[in-house]
């Protein structure tokens, strides 16, 4: 992944919409966050950075690897998405088109989760295109 | 409880594509289950629940405000199945699908069965 080219991305998408109140793009290797975007409504911002890889570790990443079921082991492989749905919004965990990578954002109830995850998609897709041309 | 198992039953043989359908209470222990998956490990599965139910709490509890309160549903979506547990009052019901149902199915089972399952545990 060009890290240049999904940061300028990602922060167009950041600020187009309103409502998004964060983008943590996630090395699921490393398990730490390679780019950051933060809305003035997130206070704390540490705790949460730390809180969102640890459940993507902890729900997904390490079942992968140590479930004692083969069958969820299995289909935790193709991971592509964890929605946290609450009253006044959502937090989700979506997979991207390269390995290792997964993208957390949280947005407010009034963003539509369609729309924001068509929104994620069309910025993947287009961080996948500047990684094909190089 | 023996009414909630009859309610997955019955849910199971209309929908057979469902993977699996439990209940859970508020911290997170499994109460009833009905499972479809080889191998499936019961015990190992009750733990792992009550534990994500700790941690989902935890972590909804670290988001900002205006996109926080009550947690409403949990949807994991994978290449090959959906789950998804919906908080209903005091209680977690927690649904698997396979994909080729999509994730719309999947809401629209635990949509059906939740006032049926909410009678009988509060009957």
């Amino acid at each position: 992944m060009n890290l240049e080219k999904a940061k300028t991305i990602l922060e167009e998408l950041f600020r187009e919409v309103s409502g998004c109140r964060f983008i943590v793009l996630i090395d699921t290797k490393e398990l730490k966050s390679v780019l950051e975007f933060w809305g003035d409504s997130v206070e704390n911002q540490d705790e949460l950075r730390d809180k969102l890889i640890h459940i993507l570790k902890y729900i997904v990443l390490d079942r992968q690897k140590n479930a004692r079921n083969p069958f969820i082991r299995s289909a935790l492989q193709d991971f592509r998405s964890l929605t946290f749905e609450m009253e006044r919004g959502y937090a989700l965990f979506t997979a991207t088109p390269f390995e290792n990578y997964v993208i957390a954002s949280g947005i407010r109830r009034d963003v539509g989760l369609g729309f924001w995850r068509a929104s994620l998609t069309r910025a993947m897709e287009k961080i996948k295109d500047a990684a094909d041309k190089g | 409880m023996e009414k909630v198992l009859e309610i997955f039953k019955k849910a199971k043989e209309k929908v057979p594509q469902i993977l699996g359908l439990a209940l859970f209470d508020k911290d997170g222990l499994m109460l009833v289950s009905l499972m479809d998956v080889p191998d499936y490990d019961e015990e190992y599965a009750a733990g792992f629940h009550a534990d994500l139910w700790v941690e989902i709490n935890r972590f909804v509890s670290a988001l900002p405000d205006d996109i926080d309160g009550p947690l409403k549903s949990v949807i994991l979506e994978l290449g090959a199945a959906y789950l998804q547990i919906e908080v209903v009052g005091e209680y977690g019901i927690m649904g698997a699908i396979t994909s080729d149902l999509g994730i719309g199915a999947l809401r629209k089972i635990i949509e059906e069965i939740k006032p049926q399952i909410l009678k009988a545990v509060e009957g």
